[in-house]
């Protein structure tokens, strides 16, 4: 415990030192290219009050969440199936496996061209983005339980659905946790990727802006509410999930954690 | 006597029906990845000939483009532009990515000073970067290569890092109690559990690095295959990026199948399980 503790405090520290080695380079080259944390903060705040940041956000948000859940509602439900049946898993693989391989930015202009610049192609990108450890980490979970168990379930006379119920469902929770999580993060991805690609509409509109301006503490401003979004989607399903785990957590030869 | 017979009879049959249902099983999954194929190409085909022909091309038409494009020489540079920028940035990532991570693993005061870093850029989208690093350095190879790194380097340290934090116990216990030195045990103890993790790391980085150059091709400077990707979804020529989509497909499953091959080569006693 206070050796966790101690690794924070290190950790709070390393953060400090570098904003501060940051804020010295702008003193030393005096350039807009290293903005002082102060112009960010700045920029930041008109950014907000200005409105212009909470018109990009909350479109960008909005489609977040619809491609995420259509990614659950379909990942889920496939992922249990093809972890029971393994005619199904085999049928999905070369599907998945090109999910996994094809690097995902490359599919975005053919989205843009079939479905516009529009909510429309951010919702389906998040969707592809996200729903590949979604689907594999339920597959794993569902493979992982043991056959014993659904043996002796099914000796004592219980039915498919009770299996599934009882079993199946408690089984795969923290691999499902798991590939929410997964599935946030690239879900996150997914709607920068787009939005950026996209350059006409939300948050691609504005770095577009802000780098024709050659507005330094703008873009930064802008990244640094981008990447705050990844990390307070993808944070607390983190701590979810090491406390739905912290029995898995055996001995480590280090003895840190 | 007729009993002992019936009973060889059986046997002999089920042994037979063994043998049979081996055989099934082995041609069994190809035969349904074939199908499943077969039939999303069906679908897809269907599509394309009720009503969406300008946004679905043919199967046909595809394979036509692909064969055009594999045959000519924009194919020769867009392959080697792929191949260098990937091979260039993954190699660095890989090799900066496995030292950082072994060494937060191995001591407490590097893992603490570089976890929030490290934590932040691994779970934060990397391409909001880019933005800003073609305003630092430019619209040319450089910044390609550095998007490349960034995209790549951060899942090779978490899985080292993870891998040599995690090695089993008992392992470093005995070990010691046999009186190996530090160094040793890193050699000899350390480096081969972590093995099949960090490979496991390679593998997700260098998709992402796929990722991240075809991100680059796409948003910084035309290069390569997003230039053509970009220029025909402009053109509305559907089949000819469809090709180029397919050929960059190809290209990452067979770098990712190198890659899997590199932990038969160096972990051949163990495999971790991994995604399909």
């Amino acid at each position: 415990m206070r050796k966790q503790r101690f690794g924070l405090w290190i950790g709070v520290a390393a953060i400090l030192a570098g904003l501060i080695v940051w804020e010295c380079l702008h003193w030393i080259t005096q350039t807009d290219k290293i903005p002082s944390m102060l112009a960010v903060g700045g920029s930041l705040a008109e950014l907000t009050t200005s409105g212009r940041l909470f018109a990009a956000l909350i479109p960008a948000l909005q489609t977040l969440v619809q491609g995420y859940l259509l990614a659950l509602l379909v990942g889920i439900p496939v992922g249990l199936l093809a972890g029971r049946i393994r005619r199904i898993e085999i049928a999905l693989d070369p599907y998945l496996n090109a999910l996994f391989v094809l690097p995902l930015a490359s599919i975005v202009p053919i989205l843009i061209f079939w479905l516009g610049t529009g909510p429309l192609v951010r919702v389906v990108g998040v969707f592809l983005f996200s729903i590949f450890p979604i689907t594999i980490n339920v597959i794993h979970g569902v493979k992982d339980i043991p056959k014993n168990l659904i043996e002796m379930a099914h000796a004592f006379g219980a039915s498919s659905t009770m299996v599934i119920r009882h079993i199946v469902l408690p089984h795969i929770v923290p691999f499902l946790i798991g590939g929410l999580r997964l599935g946030m993060g690239m879900a996150v991805r997914g709607i920068v990727v787009v939005e950026l690609v996209v350059s006409v509409t939300g948050f691609g509109e504005l770095i577009t802006r802000a780098s024709y301006a050659l507005r330094f503490d703008e873009i930064i401003a802008i990244i640094v509410v981008l990447m705050l979004l990844g990390l307070i989607l993808t944070v607390p399903l983190e701590w979810l999930e090491s406390w739905l785990t912290s029995w898995q957590q055996g001995q480590r030869a280090f003895g840190r954690r | 006597m007729g009993f002992v017979r019936s009973q060889r009879v059986v046997e002999r049959e089920a042994a037979r029906f063994q043998s049979h249902v081996s055989w099934l099983r082995q041609i069994e999954s190809p035969v349904i990845k074939g199908l499943s194929i077969a039939v999303g190409l069906i679908v897809w085909q269907l599509v394309h000939t009720h009503g969406a022909s300008i946004f679905v091309p043919s199967v046909p038409d595809v394979v036509r483009a692909l064969i055009a494009y594999v045959s000519s020489t924009d194919f020769i540079t867009d392959a080697l532009t792929f191949l260098l920028d990937v091979g260039l940035g993954f190699t660095v990532a890989a090799a900066t990515g496995i030292l950082v991570g072994a060494l937060m693993g191995i001591s407490s005061w590097i893992e603490a000073v570089l976890n929030p870093y490290v934590t932040f850029f691994y779970v934060t989208p990397i391409s909001g970067i880019v933005p800003l690093l073609i305003l630092w350095l430019g619209f040319g190879v450089v910044t390609h290569l550095t998007v490349v790194f960034l995209f790549a380097v951060f899942p090779v340290i978490v899985n080292t890092y993870q891998a040599v934090k995690n090695t089993p116990a008992e392992l470093v216990m005995m070990a010691r109690a046999f009186g190996a030195q530090p160094v040793l045990i890193f050699r000899q103890v350390i480096m081969p559990a972590a093995v099949p993790y960090v490979i496991a790391g390679l593998r997700l980085g260098v998709i992402r690095a796929i990722t991240g150059l075809i991100l680059a091709q796409l948003i910084i400077s035309p290069f390569g295959f997003g230039e053509r990707l970009m220029k025909y979804t402009a053109r509305f020529q559907m089949a000819p990026a469809f090709a180029v989509l397919v050929v960059i497909m190809i290209f990452s499953m067979l770098i990712a199948l190198v890659i899997q091959q590199l932990e038969q080569w160096m972990a051949p006693w163990r495999s971790v399980e991994r995604g399909l």
